[in-house]
């Protein structure tokens, strides 16, 4: 939509934020031209998960990414890892992380280990100090770094960034942990063999699982009270749909779970593969993710 | 169109009968114009009286536009059929504003009765807040405006309550898919007279079902509006006029998205919008015996409310105002007349807040959960001045000469700024029929808003600043037409613009320079039109070290084409003065597509599951043109007490899918078109007593 503006009325701003939110929201119920998001249909970087997902300036911390590729036949890659220590106000994509000012880790894998006192001293050497950078009185809660990652092959480029928030001292508030995905349940029934079979033809209903005890408790800056993570699954495959892009750990007013999903496959060829990605966020940097292959069988 | 400078008489808004009944000397005035179609607003020149402030370049009766096909009488559709005036999304603009002559829509200014509203239409465009039919006239300034007008550094639209009748009693009652509601006007005794004015919307009743079923929203509280209008008007003689005119709006709405909206789960929950302001004026209007001088005061008060909640976030106002304006105009000789005045405002400020800051011209905004999210309150007293006197000398017949100086100033807390702003305009009749207009300008507007929050934006700030240059010539035609052409540059500075460490500083640039070109026959033996050409090129400069670039809503070329005409079968009834007989109208419009941003894919944002946009150059692409047709006819059956009208009203008559944006797919790897609405006939059955 051609979305402009005009700020000289008290609302009429706001009036657009509200609306293009609702035409955000409108968008879930109307056709679009392209296809779904959910769908793997060429390679795509679906998560990074850093581990821990806060850290100090003495730990070493291990970044993964999950890249999809939906051909069997995974093309050769060259990945550029990166840390860097950027202002994410109103940021558009054009974040220049891997860039000239980046402290890149030197692997072409897509896992890397960060030994942030190697970075720290990298920084040092530069003449930046990261005393001053990481104390700023302005600052009223946890800074975070930056990283980048690039993937390129025949035809592919890949880039994202990912948030790691730093831990200053002992006083800082506990450290988060990643959430973790327990499995899944495919219209009730829990899949156990490395490869499932799949009945196309029909719509499935899928339950995710996770551990609860992973779903932790913390205090928002901004409120008096301690309160639960938001768990955000999102969800991925190389056919079909699904009913959401996205479902959280909540119950609706009916009581029905807002976690669960359900995967269309009307459309799908009778047989083939087909692969399920599950990838679980916790609002606060925190990841983990599931892969599921199936075998396609007519119902 | 040309600078508005002035025209040879003046205009005066009271009815010839209502004249008459307060007393006034027949001699006094002249008759209506020859075959005058309009049955409740006659524009009556009277002989001896002093001009009102500034003549407008164009005014626009509203029997002559509110059954312009598509527009459906609403007052910024009906604006943007004007020479200089820039088309709109055709999802409107978030509420209020025009484009004029390459300005943006915050800087210019849209009155009702000489004071401003916060709000133009109901939910961002859906419908005017004003009911159409108690309007009198719309006064279009696309420039070069005198110094009676300030607080802009674009254009003026005034529009103008109707006066109250003190002869007949008229009204109708209506009822569409959209509201339902009355209009009522008629006489209190001899020298008053009212009318009354109300809707509620009615697309509560089965938009939820919709809603809910195709998005699976739960709509807590369907979409609801409604407005009023109310105004009493005492004529206790020919020399004053008293009127009271109360009118307010109320939008509201409320959903509750328990899935999340976006890959942040903070954008989800309740998402409601309540909007409502009530406005009071009293209104004073006074011409003495010798008719030499005229006096216009105004007093406004009223209050704004706005809350708005998304998610976790939300934006809550409360702002008081009171207003005082007035208006003196006096002929001094033949030669010399004098228009002076000052206009005076209060706002309380009241509001708590934990929200992104908007987005502004030629930015494209960042995915809100990258954006800065500001918490805060503010409780501030605001104060705005205005004072002018501009001078209208004739020093021989074909020559006039409008020299005004205005001062223009506000104080927010501590904070402030004030102008001073000279203007002239000149108006030299060449040969009989023949005008040649030219006028320069200065005009300076404080900061929108929330630019001047200090708990938002920046305090600090200057007012913006414009230079303003006009030369036109206007050539009368006979049959009621008239030829004008109009060439205009704008130089604009101070504007404010995103800073990353003041948060708005005043360091923009702009200049505007286009080309207007009207043809217009004024309604008579039942016919009148007009056609509008407009070539513009409007571009901004946001920091010293960069180019120009294009302004969002720079059109390159202008089309409109507007037609009416009444083909009555039979005499007017003298009780509700309709006559039978068909209407039909058209409208055309032509128009270069808005610039746009081209986005050129995007950074995975790993923590949000979202893609952030890179964006290109800012505004280097544009839409393909925009054409659309719209037909109206009408037909109505003039019975003696009553008559009963029905109509058939096609927009887009030949089904054109206009082009109204891009759309991207997730990862900004693909686009689309974002398409307009198709034809959309409507049909409409209205009673009038």
């Amino acid at each position: 939509m051609d979305k402009r503006v005009n700020p000289r009325s008290r609302w009429s701003w706001i009036v657009f934020i509200f609306f293009n939110l609702l035409g955000s929201i409108w968008q879930f119920g109307c056709d679009s031209p392209f296809p779904p998001a959910t769908l793997v249909d060429r390679p795509r970087l679906l998560a990074v998960r850093a581990v821990p997902p806060d850290a100090t300036l003495s730990d070493t911390v291990r970044l993964e990414a999950l890249v999809a590729f939906p051909e069997e036949k995974v093309p050769k890659f060259d990945i550029t890892w990166a840390v860097c220590f950027f202002e994410f106000d109103n940021a558009a994509g054009d974040i220049p992380c891997p860039g000239p000012d980046s402290y890149e880790l030197g692997a072409n894998q897509l896992h890397v280990e960060l030994p942030l006192t190697e970075w720290v001293q990298w920084l040092k050497d530069k003449g930046i100090d990261i005393d001053s950078l990481l104390k700023q009185p302005e600052i009223d809660k946890l800074p975070w770094i930056l990283i980048g990652f690039k993937l390129e092959a025949e035809g592919v480029s890949l880039r994202s960034v990912k948030r790691i928030k730093l831990r200053l001292n002992d006083e800082s508030p506990p450290a988060n942990r990643n959430p973790i995905i327990s499995g899944i349940t495919i219209n009730e029934k829990s899949p156990t063999e490395p490869i499932h079979t799949i009945r196309t033809n029909q719509t499935h209903n899928i339950h995710p699982i996770y551990a609860e005890d992973s779903r932790e408790l913390y205090q928002p800056e901004d409120l008096e009270e301690p309160r639960q993570e938001d768990h955000l699954f999102s969800w991925f495959s190389t056919c079909g749909s699904f009913s959401d892009r996205r479902t959280i750990v909540d119950v609706d007013k009916e009581g029905n779970l807002l976690q669960n999903n359900r995967w269309k496959l009307e459309l799908e060829p009778s047989s083939g593969n087909c692969t399920l990605w599950l990838v679980l966020r916790d609002g606060r940097y925190g990841v983990d993710w599931k892969t599921y292959h199936f075998n396609l069988e007519s119902s | 169109m040309s600078s508005d400078t002035p025209k040879a008489f003046a205009k005066s808004n009271v009815h010839a009968a209502d004249l008459e009944e307060a007393g006034k000397p027949k001699d006094k005035t002249v008759p209506p114009k020859e075959n005058q179609d309009d049955r409740q607003v006659e524009e009556i020149v009277v002989e001896g009286q002093v001009p009102n402030r500034e003549a407008p370049d164009t005014v626009l009766q509203m029997e002559e536009v509110k059954k312009i096909p598509g527009t459906q009488g609403d007052i910024l559709k009906i604006v943007e059929s004007l020479p200089g005036v820039a088309r709109l999304s055709g999802f409107g603009s978030g509420g209020s504003g025009v484009v004029i002559r390459g300005a943006s829509p915050e800087d210019s200014q849209i009155l009702i009765d000489d004071h401003p509203v916060p709000l133009l239409y109901h939910f961002g465009g859906l419908k005017s807040i004003l009911n159409s039919d108690m309007l009198q006239q719309i006064d279009f300034i696309p420039g070069g405006f005198d110094a009676g007008f300030g607080k802009a550094i674009g254009g003026v639209v005034n529009v103008q309550t109707l006066p109250c009748s003190h002869r007949q009693w008229d009204g109708y009652v209506e009822t569409s898919l959209l509201d339902a509601g009355f209009f009522i006007q008629g006489p209190i005794g001899d020298q008053a007279g009212f009318f009354a004015s109300a809707r509620r919307s009615t697309i509560d009743f089965w938009l939820p079902s919709i809603i809910e079923g195709e998005s699976g929203l739960d709509m807590t509280v369907a979409p609801v509006y409604y407005d009023y209008q109310l105004k009493l008007e005492f004529n206790p003689d020919y020399r004053n006029r008293l009127s009271i005119l109360a009118f307010g709006s109320s939008d509201a709405l409320e959903l509750l998205s328990q899935k999340p909206v976006t890959g942040d789960a903070a954008f989800r929950g309740e998402f409601g919008m309540q909007l409502q302001f009530n406005r009071l004026y009293l209104q004073w209007l006074h011409t003495p015996d010798s008719g030499d001088w005229q006096l216009k005061t105004s007093l406004v008060g009223g209050y704004d409310r706005g809350r708005f909640d998304v998610g976790k976030f939300f934006f809550h106002s409360f702002v008081p105002s009171l207003a005082a304006r007035s208006d003196l105009s006096w002929s001094l000789s033949e030669i010399l007349e004098i228009n002076t005045g000052v206009n005076l405002v209060y706002m309380g400020v009241d509001l708590t807040h934990e929200m992104v800051r908007p987005p502004k011209e030629g930015h494209i905004p960042g995915k809100l959960h990258t954006m800065e999210i500001v918490k805060g309150s503010e409780s501030q007293h605001t104060y705005q001045g205005g004072l002018y006197i501009s001078t209208r000398i004739i020093p021989v017949d074909s020559i006039q000469i409008l020299a005004g100086l205005r001062f223009d100033g506000y104080a927010y807390g501590q904070y402030g700024d004030w102008a001073v702003m000279p203007r002239l305009n000149t108006q030299i009749e060449l040969r009989p029929k023949t005008l040649l207009k030219a006028g320069i300008g200065w005009y300076h507007q404080a900061p929108s808003e929330d630019e001047l929050l200090e708990s938002f934006g920046n305090p600090n700030l200057s007012m913006e600043r414009a230079i303003h240059y006009t030369i036109g010539i206007e050539q009368k035609m006979p049959f009621s037409s008239s030829l004008e052409v109009t060439y205009f540059y704008k130089t604009l500075d101070r504007l404010v613009v995103p800073d990353p460490t003041m948060v708005y500083r005043n360091g923009a640039i702009g200049r505007v320079a286009g080309l207007e070109f009207l043809a217009r026959r004024e309604l008579n033996h039942g016919f009148f039109g007009w056609m509008a050409y407009t070539l513009m090129r409007s571009q901004r400069k946001d920091a010293p070290d960069q180019t120009w670039r294009l302004f969002d809503f720079d059109q390159t070329h202008i089309l409109t084409l507007v037609a009416g005409a009444r083909l009555p079968t039979s005499e007017r009834m003298p009780v509700h003065g309709l006559h039978s007989g068909w209407e039909f109208g058209l409208r055309f419009q032509l128009v270069s597509g808005n610039p746009i941003t081209p986005i050129q894919g995007g950074i995975f944002d790993a923590d949000y599951d979202t893609y952030l946009p890179i964006p290109g150059p800012i505004n280097r692409e544009r839409l393909p043109t925009y054409h659309r047709l719209d037909i109206r006819v009408d037909y109505t059956w003039a019975f003696t007490s009553w008559a009963l009208s029905a109509f058939v009203d096609l927009q887009n008559t030949y089904n054109f899918r206009a082009i109204e944006g891009i759309e991207y797919n997730y990862d900004y790897t693909e686009r689309a078109y974002f398409r307009g609405l198709p034809i959309l006939p409507a049909l409409g059955l209205r009673g009038s007593f």
